[in-house]
């Protein structure tokens, strides 16, 4: 399989997964398609070099936490006064019940510590707990104790919000 | 947990907007390398010309004092030294490996701002100052050979030390403030990242 044909197949597999999770780590849409297509150029650019030792998703989705986390630190990308300021602050009136619902749980998403959101949108995308310890090259073990904490930071804020 | 399988239930319908199609994202893949490469091609060229330029004026004109050349070879050697630089600078981001343990990116990248900083701040005053001693020592021949009158190469003395001065004193310690302030912001949210992922 040619070089196009194998980074094909990775995009349409993987893409809208990706794209969720840059959703949870920004919570804006436009943002999370740029982290997105970072990521896929990464992808496309590295493609020839990946050795195949561990699985293509660990390999992309390390590329995309990465790329979520530089990406404001980056030279050539402006960095915001606060990551905050980056959140969708669109007047919502217009959406439906489902969508506004599913804005305030970006939002709860997005008051959570950086990392901490890139490990529950991927937790939510049923990505399995082995896989996401390897991506971020941590323990099971500490995986599952920062997913617990996680879990209920998350709880917390958004049944919070949803109560105001 | 019984809260978070509602959140679960409502990630799940949060469904997938539109996607950039895969021949746009192949194009700015492209089109992003070769800009990268051609931008820091050109400077380093435009740099390098700097080399022969003096090289052919000091062939060129017969100076008398050895100060004029001292002040060319302190000018070239500026240019070959930011050229290193540059150069080194590019390298080390063209070797980062984005899938890399992120632990290690982030260290990386801790490294590369710590340099930068290095660049900005110390590397950049001495680079103007001796940049303007070169130029001072290369126009020490042309200003006192000059027919003019010796109010008139004193005032330009002044003038020219006045700006060195301003150059090196405000302007560029006013920049490198800002760019210390940014270069320490990003160190210290690295930082933090680290910490938030090791915790």
């Amino acid at each position: 399989m040619g070089k196009k044909e194998n980074f094909a197949e990775i995009y349409q597999q993987y893409a809208p997964q990706v794209l969720r999770i840059c959703m949870g780590y920004t919570s804006n849409t436009e943002q999370a398609k740029d982290f997105m297509q970072e990521t896929f150029i990464k992808v496309w650019q590295h493609l020839d070099h990946f050795r195949g030792e561990s699985k293509i998703s660990t390999w992309l989705y390390r590329i995309a936490v990465n790329t979520c986390l530089h990406y404001w630190r980056s030279p050539k990308n402006k960095t915001p006064e606060s990551l905050q300021q980056s959140f969708d602050t669109a007047d919502h009136e217009e959406y439906t019940e489902k969508e506004k619902n599913i804005q305030q749980l970006y939002q709860a998403i997005g008051q959570l510590k950086e990392t901490d959101r890139l490990i529950i949108s991927m937790v939510l995308e049923e990505i399995p707990y082995p896989e996401i310890a390897e991506t971020l090259n941590m323990s099971e073990g500490n995986l599952r104790v920062k997913i617990h904490r996680i879990k209920q930071d998350l709880t917390k804020i958004f049944f919070y919000h949803e109560s105001l | 947990m019984n809260h978070f399988n509602e959140i679960e239930a409502l990630w799940k319908k949060s469904g997938a907007s539109p996607l950039p199609g895969i021949t746009e994202i192949m194009s700015k893949a492209e089109k992003n390398k070769k800009q990268v490469s051609r931008k820091i091609r050109i400077q380093i060229l435009c740099m390098l010309l700097v080399i022969p330029a003096l090289v052919y004026v000091a062939f060129s004109f017969r100076f008398q004092y050895g100060s004029s050349y001292a002040g060319m070879i302190l000018m070239a050697l500026c240019v070959l030294v930011f050229t290193r630089f540059r150069l080194q600078q590019y390298l080390f981001l063209k070797q980062i490996d984005f899938s890399d343990d992120p632990h290690e990116l982030l260290k990386t990248f801790k490294k590369f701002y710590a340099r930068q900083q290095w660049l900005h701040t110390v590397g950049s005053f001495w680079y103007v100052l001796i940049l303007n001693i070169a130029f001072a020592l290369y126009f020490y021949e042309v200003v006192y050979l000059a027919p003019s009158t010796t109010q008139v190469k004193i005032a330009i003395l002044v003038v020219y030390i006045a700006w060195m001065l301003v150059a090196t004193l405000w302007i560029q310690k006013r920049a490198h403030k800002k760019e210390h302030r940014k270069t320490e912001l990003i160190i210290e949210q690295l930082q933090q990242l680290q910490q938030s992922l090791d915790a």
